[in-house]
């Protein structure tokens, strides 16, 4: 009998061994990790690309945009998705990646004003926004918001700040265009992911925040875009560069996308915030692209997988049932095209890619 | 040890008439012996007719063998329990070199600094310190008296039937995970505190005292100090009711048999004795209390200020790390500050553990010495 279970213990771990081993010579075995905003769209991403491309097995995962991209640096996995690009720091400490946008989000702003009437349209500006988020401004008839909304009628109560208590890549995006319209946010908190709030409370993950601003009277908060569609909630038109107020919509995203990429100036990586620099009627000032970090260091085998995977999510992943579904507006390719193909050819040199059509 | 077992063993063989076990105890630690099964078959024959050499053989051999499982069972243990060390080195070791970084630029200020701002790369610990405090104190000033009335009253005044159930119920809700109570927190406590108990407060105390004002959020230190006492009473009541059940009956025959009426024997006698198992039970409380994670996290509001009032939000230790650990990964500084924070909250468990050790055992020297558990 001990003979008997140590030699059955000795195969199972013989066993195991070898199907390890088996894993790790599959090249088409791929991780994805990062971004939790990203996390719904990989999900359908995954599941679509597994059923159209036997064989390949990808695993996904929700760990923050941070982890997301020190683990592609490093190895641990294969992509590693961020809802910020790349800034200067992060390429000098990482300098083998590489970012690829993939999809397109944005941060919109969402309130509970007691007495407001459901449907009023509301408008804010970037220092205004700040104010708020600073506790410079604490009520909301306040001169500032009722000049910005004459229309509106603004009870005398409290604003309760509400904001994201994990890092997130929907506050980057949010403290990105306070930075870029208030030289007083600019100067005493800056852009992060995780900022050091002056007041208000925080809450782990969008759909927390969703949840303390309906429950709290005189709340207000941010969001993306995928909460908005789910909850049905009213965002305020956030006034962009050019002075018209816009709402945050699949239409304005894309507009802002567009803009960018015709936008000769903006550079050839991506490696540039699209908050607030774009002009346009439509544009809205609070999107920004989502990006999937790869390291040039990857083995071949695998990095051939993975440019299969790129081009597969930047053309048929493009699709509406997958974007727009899950809370994102598709790439708009015509002016991507050229500017992609030098991405990926860095990561992968000597390949051509085309990308015929997007979403 | 191993050569004090020998002499014992020696001892054993030296009566003749004591039979050796015909399989060793333990014998499944032992290592396979070629002959093994020939030992196996002659146990067998013994019962019939066995030779007075073959019965030595096999005394000796099974001799050996107990020794020698013995000696693999001893160090099985010692394994063990070096492992534990391990593991507590391990722990200590690498958050230290971890946090290095941070201790080195900080020193000591890294206490009392209250900044915390990455993006600058300033990290000061004071808020979260304070916050942790904050929300243990009011867990514990909500929960040790209702824990101790509880228990009070299960032990002397609860009818029979009541007490196996009740019981059995603080029981279970010490297991439950903490997330569930998060939850009840926020769809109960929150909803409560922010349309009755914090207006009634800023309406009445609050008036006179700003501790007491502020604007009614719902979340905050308050309604996650109180949830956090909800999960700390069953620990502190069920460590207090056995402390009262260990109370000998002579104690109290003779408090009754002095006169005293049963609320005087349970105020006068039983109380007093158990307060070294109400302080170890109290300590107990504190620890879970003071590294409580996903409750807090969901209740309090996450927001890095000093409380100046019992409205206000806060932010603790643990629920930093929870909040924002996988991002500070992405830069040392930050991260090693992250871990020192970590560190300091398991010096300040370890301190409490064992000065309430000390306390504990200072207070049973002097009365009820061995009749009382502690934490």
């Amino acid at each position: 009998m001990k003979f008997v279970t140590r030699y059955a213990g000795a195969a199972a771990l013989a066993g195991l061994v070898a199907m390890a081993g088996v894993g790790q010579a599959q090249a088409a075995d791929m991780s994805i990790s990062g971004s939790s905003m990203l996390f719904p769209l990989e999900q359908v991403w995954s599941q679509a690309y597994m059923k159209s491309h036997p064989g390949t097995h990808i695993s996904v995962a929700s760990t923050g945009s941070g982890f997301g991209i020190s683990n592609a640096a490093n190895g641990n996995i294969t992509i590693g998705a961020s809802d910020a690009y790349l800034t200067r720091d992060l390429k000098k400490r990482y300098p083998s990646l590489v970012s690829i946008p993939v999809a397109f989000e944005d941060t919109q702003v969402i309130y509970n004003i007691p007495g407001l009437a459901k449907g009023t349209a509301l408008r804010i500006d970037g220092p205004t926004l700040a104010r708020i988020y600073m506790g410079k401004i604490r009520f909301w008839d306040d001169k500032g918001l009722r000049d910005l909304n004459p229309d509106a009628t603004f009870p005398h109560s409290r604003i309760k700040v509400i904001h994201r208590a994990d890092a997130s890549g929907t506050t980057f995006v949010f403290t990105d265009y306070l930075a870029q319209t208030s030289k007083a946010w600019n100067d005493e908190i800056g852009r992060d992911l995780s900022p050091a709030w002056p007041i208000g409370s925080g809450y782990n993950g969008s759909d927390a925040v969703v949840a303390a601003v309906l429950a709290t009277p005189g709340a207000i908060g941010y969001v993306g875009l995928g909460w908005i569609n789910e909850y049905h909630l009213d965002s305020m038109a956030l006034k962009n560069r050019d002075g018209y107020f816009v709402k945050g919509s699949v239409d304005t995203i894309r507009a802002a996308g567009k803009a960018a990429l015709h936008d000769p100036t903006f550079p050839d990586d991506f490696n540039q915030s699209m908050v607030w620099k774009l002009h346009g009627k439509d544009v809205y000032p609070d999107a920004n692209f989502e990006f999937w970090m790869v390291s040039t260091a990857l083995p071949g085998s695998t990095m051939k997988e993975v440019k299969k995977l790129i081009i597969w999510s930047l053309t048929k992943g493009q699709n509406e049932k997958y974007t727009v579904k899950t809370g994102f507006a598709p790439l708009p390719f015509t002016p991507l095209k050229s500017r992609l193909n030098k991405i990926l050819n860095h990561i992968l040199p000597g390949n051509t890619v085309n990308i015929e059509s997007g979403g | 040890m191993a050569a004090h077992e020998h002499e014992q063993g020696d001892s054993l063989l030296a009566h003749g008439d004591h039979r050796p076990p015909a399989v060793a105890p333990l014998s499944f630690l032992a290592p396979d012996l070629p002959d093994n099964d020939e030992a196996q078959g002659s146990a067998s024959d013994l019962s019939s007719s066995a030779s007075e050499s073959d019965l030595k053989r096999l005394r000796r051999k099974s001799h050996v063998q107990v020794l020698r499982s013995e000696r693999i069972f001893h160090l099985t243990l010692r394994l063990g329990g070096l492992f534990i060390l391990l593991l507590f080195a391990t722990v200590l070791g690498v958050s230290l070199v971890e946090a290095w970084p941070s201790i080195e630029k900080f020193g000591w200020s890294f206490l009392w600094t209250s900044t915390w701002n990455p993006h600058r790369h300033i990290f000061g610990a004071w808020t979260y310190l304070v916050g942790t405090f904050w929300v243990t104190g009011i867990a514990l000033v909500f929960a040790i008296p209702i824990a101790i009335l509880s228990a009070l009253f299960l032990s002397d005044y609860a009818p029979k039937w009541l007490v196996g159930g009740v019981s059995t119920l603080m029981e279970m809700l010490a297991g439950i995970p903490s997330i569930v109570f998060g939850a009840f927190g926020i769809i109960f406590v929150v909803p409560l505190m922010r349309d009755h108990v914090e207006p009634y407060l800023a309406n009445t105390l609050g008036h006179h005292f700003d501790f007491f004002a502020g604007d009614s959020m719902g979340y905050g230190i308050l309604s996650a100090g109180l949830v956090v006492g909800i999960m700390v009473i069953p620990l502190v009541a069920t460590v207090t009711r056995d402390s009262l059940v260990m109370i000998p009956r002579e104690t109290v025959e003779a408090a009754y048999a002095l006169g005293s009426t049963k609320a005087e024997m349970v105020y006068f006698v039983k109380l007093p004795a158990v307060v070294p198992g109400i302080i170890g039970s109290v300590i107990l409380g504190f620890g879970r209390a003071l590294g409580e994670t996903m409750a807090v996290l969901l209740l309090i509001g996450n927001q890095a200020s000093v409380p100046s009032s019992i409205q206000d939000v806060g932010y603790t230790i643990s629920s930093l790390l929870a909040n924002t650990f996988t991002y500070a990964v992405i830069d040392p500084l930050f991260s090693a500050a992250e871990i020192e924070l970590g560190l300091i909250l398991l010096v300040i468990s370890l301190v409490v553990n064992t000065l309430g050790r000390e306390l504990l055992l200072k207070l049973m020297g002097g009365r009820l010495a061995g009749s009382v558990g502690g934490g």
